[in-house]
């Protein structure tokens, strides 16, 4: 049983995608003096900035910038995303004065920057749910409100299990006689 | 995979699967798979992308669910029903696992 249950895990676990979500970056010309950078993109929370070997961005983000990320993975866990944000002072040291991390799991963020304190972001962050774009019709359809598609999949459920449970009542129930 | 195509894939597969066990109520058969495969195809497209849950209980689960519909509302033969839920779901999730690996 042990054997099988791992079989199935095996399998089952492979391109298990999630929903996109989308970050936009809006009023980083209110920080003249500093820029913003994303410096990793990763997995793990316990991923740090300075021993994770594998940085895979250190991009300087401009205003306006928007980026879709955890567009799925080949299991759950690396669909997983955290952001680490750096603030560093635009002169040739490009010091870092603060930094923070963002969970983009199944959430849209916007953020708004509005300045900058004592070397420290000042951001409002507004978050919505990602839907995951499932089709209707054909596969390569990504058309149409993710949301109101998905709640098509909940009411299709929803009515044929109904439909069973009103079989279920009116079932023909056989009588014992003696 | 779309859900048109899902729900196609599970109709056939169930209809097919479980004609040679209730082929003298074939038309009862056939509804049951319709509804079954309405409940569960969708069902595990949304558990399948929105949630973290064991895929290997949620097979076991819906063979039950569909053993305990077949007893019930085809013919009270429980292992005509776990053979014939077991067969068709078993199919059914690899058509499943095709479609959205």
């Amino acid at each position: 049983m042990a054997n099988l249950a791992a079989l199935a895990d095996a399998g089952f676990s492979i391109r298990r995608r999630t929903a996109a979500a989308e970050i936009t970056f809006k009023g980083l010309n209110n920080v003249p003096n500093h820029k913003l950078l994303l410096v990793q993109y990763s997995y793990q929370s316990g991923d740090t900035l300075l021993k994770s070997p594998f940085i895979s961005y250190r991009d300087t983000l401009t205003d306006g910038r928007s980026f879709v990320i955890q567009n799925g993975g080949r299991r759950w866990d690396e669909s997983d995303r955290y952001l680490h944000f750096v603030l560093a002072k635009n002169d040739s040291t490009g010091t870092v004065t603060d930094s923070f991390t963002i969970y983009m799991k199944k959430w849209n963020y916007k953020m708004v920057v509005t300045g900058e304190k004592n070397g420290k972001l000042q951001y409002t962050l507004k978050k919505s749910k990602a839907y995951f774009n499932y089709n209707l019709i054909g596969d390569d359809n990504n058309e149409g409100n993710n949301k109101t598609i998905r709640f098509i999949f909940i009411a299709c459920s929803l009515l044929g299990f109904v439909f069973l449970l009103l079989l279920f009542l009116k079932r023909k129930k056989s009588t014992i006689t003696s | 995979m779309s859900l048109i195509s899902t729900l196609i894939g599970f109709i056939i597969i169930k209809l097919l699967l479980q004609l040679p066990f209730y082929y003298k109520s074939w038309r009862q058969s056939a509804l049951l798979a319709l509804l079954t495969s309405l409940f569960v195809a969708p069902l595990l497209t949304l558990l399948y992308h929105e949630t973290e849950v064991d895929f290997f209980s949620v097979y076991v689960a819906i063979i039950v669910f569909d053993a305990i519909a077949l007893y019930f509302l085809l013919q009270p033969n429980i292992w005509k029903a776990a053979f014939a839920a077991f067969l068709a779901n078993t199919i059914s999730i690899v058509f499943f696992f095709i479609g959205n690996g």
